[in-house]
């Protein structure tokens, strides 16, 4: 675990670190919908008079903007709408079953089928501890087992947008299995994005020229063997073009950080930076073209009181 | 942590005339002085310095600037430039600067650094030399306060880095270097023991250690376009403002991959947006320019994508140039300043 600080710098002054909220819970809630519920007022979002089935739950406001999510069971599954400013809405599903699996959900009682819940005021997310949302290629076709919501920070002053929500959820790889994520996103009142390959990307140190060829991902360790870490900014772009070269830095994940280094799914919390942190997501090794491609190594964490 | 200071006025930013090699040997001793570099002996037409870290007393090495009669391709006077070890045990190759005509080089000095360029040129091999000892995570150096989550025994006791950009192996390619890149193609670097000499005679491959490390996107990004790394990655920068970030330089080497962060440049950031060479800006309330022109680079061959630093531009410290104009006389050392301690 990292003996440096954040390397990281903003524009403007040279260094910042981590990005903290007025408060960052973790835990777990089952398939009870009212387990989510709380877990969220513990996080800092609060209930508003919502639709009869399910709850509905505002976030903090920053720079005029909020939240509003609509959570709810239906067929098995968790679908939480979420608009951005009470306006356009866009649905993402969670799934407790893997699709294209015909085995029985385990009892709900089985750590596997209870979800780890990471809050703050503007962000929240849903995974399963100790797998991937997806197969470790990337392959689609497996029910979503996570979904990352969040209104990012920006600095004081930032005018390169109004308002900006992202949701990642796992059909496609989500958070857990890399950090070029698949995404939706809504930038200052336009309509959310349908296309969302590499919508989310948190960029990383890179060391190599290549990743392409066929080698282990490159941790980035100082000479102590201490992993590098860094801020978790996310970068995205506006409209609903494919071209993920036109991403930009939109934000920075509230409570997170970059290690250059990943780690095994079995790694669910770390002490670290003094303090108490969960594990969002690793990189490995994907499937690309006719080669295995190994990106940086690199992973991201969520720091919890 | 942030930018790494020396001493304020130990930082030289010399603009030396270099039309002949002992005009640019009188001009690259005097900035060397004045940036508090020890002279340990003097050699045939050269010195032999001794640099010492501000940061801990007990981190040198040396510097041999020298002029040998060299001619390199194609048919060009240079004078050497070798770094090594404070025992001399390990050396680097020869790095070379050219000499002759109405040529000047610039030298930007600090106490235990050195980068030396030709204003406006950025691609002509046989200006820009560089090395130095970095500045250590003080995690690292015995006796200095840590607050390490998990501190440890591997500690360092020597530290530098060297790479110039004209092949050690031929003399005959131009090869990468921090003027142009964030690697290095001819190298030296020691760690503690570990001590590695690169001579790579075309920059083709991802073989050099010795290198920055740039933020970027965490692996090829191919979109629905099927496009893999083939335009110029631009997204880090802010959405809309197109603002850059300032990353600290990390400098990292090791005698194969994975690379480790030894430690980072002194009086330097990266900053991730292109700007022609010698770009002023302020920063922090200090003046800097542009020291690298990483221009755009972008993919060839069949299998390998080539990742650019994101346009990133590494800052150094603008204390303001000094003109060297010839001195035929040989330097003499200046006491006060040859015995200069930290």
């Amino acid at each position: 675990m990292p003996t440096e600080s954040f390397t990281l710098a903003e524009a403007t002054p040279s260094v910042t670190r981590l990005i903290p909220s007025e408060r960052s819970t973790s835990g777990y809630v089952s398939r009870t919908m009212a387990q989510w519920r709380d877990a969220m007022l513990a996080g800092g979002w609060t209930t508003v008079t919502g639709p009869p089935a399910g709850y509905t739950m505002k976030s903090g406001t920053q720079r005029g903007c909020y939240l509003t999510v609509y959570g709810r069971e239906d067929a098995g599954a968790w679908k939480f709408d979420v608009r951005l400013n009470d306006r356009a809405m866009r649905t993402f599903t969670l799934g407790l079953i893997p699709r294209d699996e015909p085995v029985p959900p385990p009892p709900y009682s089985a750590p596997g089928d209870w979800y780890r819940i990471a809050v703050c005021p503007y962000q929240f997310a849903l995974w399963l501890d100790g797998v991937a949302d997806t197969d470790t290629s990337g392959t689609p076709g497996v029910a979503p087992r996570s979904f990352f919501c969040s209104m990012p920070w920006v600095p004081d002053g930032y005018d390169g947008h109004s308002s900006f929500v992202l949701g990642s959820f796992s059909t496609r790889p989500g958070f857990r299995s890399t950090l070029q994520w698949s995404a939706q996103t809504q930038f200052d009142s336009a309509p959310w994005s349908t296309r969302d390959i590499y919508r989310a990307v948190i960029p990383v140190m890179r060391t190599r020229l290549l990743t392409e060829d066929p080698i282990p991902a490159d941790p980035l360790r100082n000479t102590q063997g201490a992993v590098v870490a860094g801020n978790a900014y996310v970068c995205s772009r506006k409209g609903d073009n494919i071209a993920s070269s036109e991403n930009r830095i939109a934000g920075k994940l509230w409570q997170c950080c970059v290690l250059q280094d990943n780690y095994p799914w079995s790694a669910v919390t770390a002490e670290m930076l003094g303090g108490t942190w969960v594990h969002l997501g690793s990189q490995y090794q994907r499937f690309f073209g006719a080669v295995d491609v190994w990106p940086q190594a690199a992973s991201l964490w969520w720091k919890v009181e | 942590m942030g930018i790494a200071y020396s001493p304020p006025d130990r930082v030289i930013h010399a603009d030396i005339d270099a039309s002949t090699s002992l005009c640019l040997r009188n001009g690259l001793h005097k900035a060397a002085l004045l940036a508090g570099w020890e002279i340990d002996r003097a050699i045939t037409d050269g010195y032999v310095y001794l640099l010492t870290s501000p940061q801990k007393a007990s981190l040198q090495m040396k510097v041999q600037v020298h002029d040998t009669g060299r001619i390199v391709y194609p048919d060009v006077p240079v004078i050497d430039l070798i770094f090594m070890s404070a025992d001399e045990v390990n050396k680097s190759a020869s790095f070379v600067i050219e000499y002759g005509g109405i040529r000047r080089i610039r030298a930007h000095v600090g106490p235990c650094q050195i980068f030396t360029y030709r204003a406006g040129v950025v691609d002509e091999p046989r200006n820009a030399v560089m090395g130095g000892i970095p500045f250590v995570d003080p995690n690292a150096l015995d006796g200095e306060a840590h607050c390490a989550d998990d501190d440890n025994s591997l500690k360092t006791t020597t530290a530098w880095w060297a790479c110039g950009d004209l092949s050690t192996a031929d003399y005959f390619w131009p090869v990468r270097t921090f003027r142009d890149h964030w690697v290095a193609y001819s190298n030296a670097t020691q760690h503690n023991s570990d001590f590695l000499s690169q001579a790579i005679s075309y920059g083709s491959s991802d073989l050099p250690v010795l290198r920055l490390v740039p933020a970027n996107k965490p692996g090829p990004v191919q979109d629905s376009l099927g496009i893999i790394n083939l335009f110029v990655p631009m997204m880090m920068r802010w959405m809309g403002t197109e603002e850059p970030l300032n990353f600290d330089p990390l400098i990292a080497w090791n005698t194969a991959h994975p690379v480790k962060v030894r430690g980072q440049l002194w009086d330097a950031f990266v900053r991730t947006k292109y700007v022609p060479p010698e770009s002023p800006l302020m920063f922090e309330d200090l003046p800097w320019f542009a020291y690298s022109s990483n221009e755009p680079q972008f993919s060839y061959g069949a299998l390998h994508w080539y990742q650019t630093t994101d346009l990133s531009t590494v800052y150094l410290r603008e204390p303001g140039i000094t003109m060297m104009d010839c001195s035929e006389a040989p330097p003499e050392p200046s006491p006060e300043l040859s015995n200069y301690v930290y």
